[in-house]
């Protein structure tokens, strides 16, 4: 009875440090990717996340985000995102420097829309999530509300801090996740419809420094 | 009293782990409503269709005035059953992507036109568009289901450009001459005010992907913009698309692509998928 809880409840992945960018991006993430935690399905992520600060430069975008993305290039991701005044996101998210709630989905043929989901502020928590409750459909939320959904196998969990360009100076921005302890960075399992604290994960570095460490809050700045 | 033993070993592996058990969509902060566009919007203008005030007839008469070929119909639908889904009305869509065209076109009439019904629905003050699903009829005759679909949270009533359709198509064909572009096409819908179709060539079109941004905001505008929506395509020489814009600002929904060869001198924001 007891090996087989200890099987079932998911307790480890190595940290590994890894860093990773992509096209001029800097990533700093910790994520998750399948096979997990003893054979676990990834078909959530969770966590709080309060901005201090999201300045990017004139020509790129800050998002901070909650991400669930498959081996190709599909993803869907939801959170808050602030473009500089010459940059958008998909032409109707963050158009003019200001900071907004946003849900991101690319298909599977590199298609990407942006849905613009109202004002945000620094120094409020908001809990975006993303979830595949059921057969492949991952539905995005923001702080409860149920926003846009799509269809996508999953190979990725993320929370983290992303930046378009690929300099590491000229802007500055500043986010703590999970700082709400009720919202600590949760995954979900869809066949038992359960949520599991994350107790260590791989990290990307980045332009971002790090701090914190699970299973509690952390930090992302630069 | 093995089973006990068991059961409160497991109640502690609950509380260490910190297993939720059932839960779907946390509620927790606030979700943004106020200034709920990514711009300084002009609130001055209502979208209205002769008629009855109905749902039904909101959609009809805006389908069929919009001018487009990709919008078949649209009907009121259910809400996913979901928690935490928007109250109010639910479309689903039926858009035909037609041969040559991008998924995004199809797409993006669907929204042009869910817009402008969002509007019109807050003008007469019926229950508000809350989701969209929109089914893809392929050139091929296979229907892709709920291919996409969304409402952003926007403020109705915005204002945009109602130029003449003439003078529209003069100043977009002056500001691609501009941009080193050679008009293929310039179209303009009316779901309500007008929305520029705008398909162009280049024979550099390295140098389009690298100036896409600049072109496209003086085309359009951006803070606010001068069109409730458009579509805007950029082909090679061959034909071969080099990036596409949508955008339906009455809905807060936009759409890019970039096609691969030019990714890396795009100047328009790419989110990144992650290299695991």
């Amino acid at each position: 009875m007891r090996s087989t809880l200890i099987a079932t409840l998911c307790v480890s992945v190595v940290a590994l440090g890894y860093v990773g960018a992509a096209l001029g991006t800097s990533f700093s993430d910790k994520y998750l990717t399948e096979p997990c935690c003893g054979g676990d399905a990834l078909n959530g992520t969770s966590a709080s996340l309060n901005a201090s600060s999201i300045s990017p430069d004139t020509n790129n975008c800050i998002m901070y985000r909650a991400d669930a993305e498959d081996s190709g290039v599909q993803l869907i991701q939801a959170g808050l995102v602030r473009c500089g005044s010459g940059a958008d996101l998909d032409a109707t998210c963050s158009t003019s420097n200001n900071l907004v709630l946003y849900v991101e989905i690319i298909d599977s043929t590199g298609h990407a829309t942006c849905y613009q989901h109202g004002s945000a502020s620094t120094g409020t928590e908001y809990v975006p999530v993303v979830q595949n409750a059921s057969g492949t459909t991952w539905y995005a939320y923001i702080s409860g509300t149920a926003y846009e959904h799509t269809s996508m196998s999953t190979y990725g969990i993320l929370e983290g801090a992303e930046y378009t360009g690929s300099s590491c100076s000229g802007w500055s921005g500043s986010v703590t996740y999970a700082g709400d302890s009720t919202y600590p960075w949760q995954r979900f399992i869809k066949s038992t419809l359960s949520w599991y604290t994350v107790q260590t994960s791989y990290n990307d570095g980045g332009c971002w420094t790090e701090s914190g460490s699970l299973p509690g809050s952390f930090s992302y700045s630069n | 009293m093995r089973l006990k033993t068991a059961l409160t070993f497991a109640l502690a592996l609950v509380v260490i782990l910190g297993v939720g058990v059932g839960t779907i969509g946390r509620s927790s902060g606030r979700a943004g409503n106020d200034n709920r566009t990514s711009y300084t919007p002009v609130l001055t203008h209502q979208t209205v269709v002769a008629g009855a005030h109905t749902p039904e007839n909101v959609i009809a008469a805006i389908i069929h005035r919009y001018g487009g070929t990709r919008v078949a119909g649209a009907a009121i639908g259910s809400a996913p059953a979901i928690p935490g889904i928007r109250p109010g009305l639910w479309l689903r869509f039926s858009v035909d992507q037609l041969a040559g065209d991008d998924i995004l076109r199809p797409e993006w009439e669907a929204n042009l036109v869910s817009g402008a019904i969002s509007d019109a629905l807050a003008t007469y003050h019926l229950a508000p568009l809350a989701g969209t699903r929109i089914d893809v009829t392929r050139p091929d005759g296979q229907v892709q289901e709920d291919a996409s679909g969304g409402v952003g949270d926007i403020l109705s009533g915005q204002s945009f450009s109602s130029e003449s359709d003439s003078a529209i198509v003069a100043r977009l064909r002056s500001e691609l001459a501009s941009a080193g572009l050679a008009a293929v096409s310039i179209d303009l819908l009316h779901a309500d005010q007008p929305a520029p179709v705008v398909i162009a060539k280049t024979d550099s079109p390295a140098v389009a992907a690298a100036d896409a941004r600049q072109t496209i905001r003086a085309l359009f505008g951006a803070d606010p913009p001068y069109y409730e929506g458009y579509y805007f395509e950029v082909m090679d020489s061959s034909g071969d698309p080099v990036f596409i814009q949508t955008a339906a600002f009455r809905l807060g929904v936009g759409g890019q692509w970039v096609n691969p060869s030019y990714a890396g001198v795009t100047s328009l924001i790419q989110t990144a998928h992650h290299t695991f």
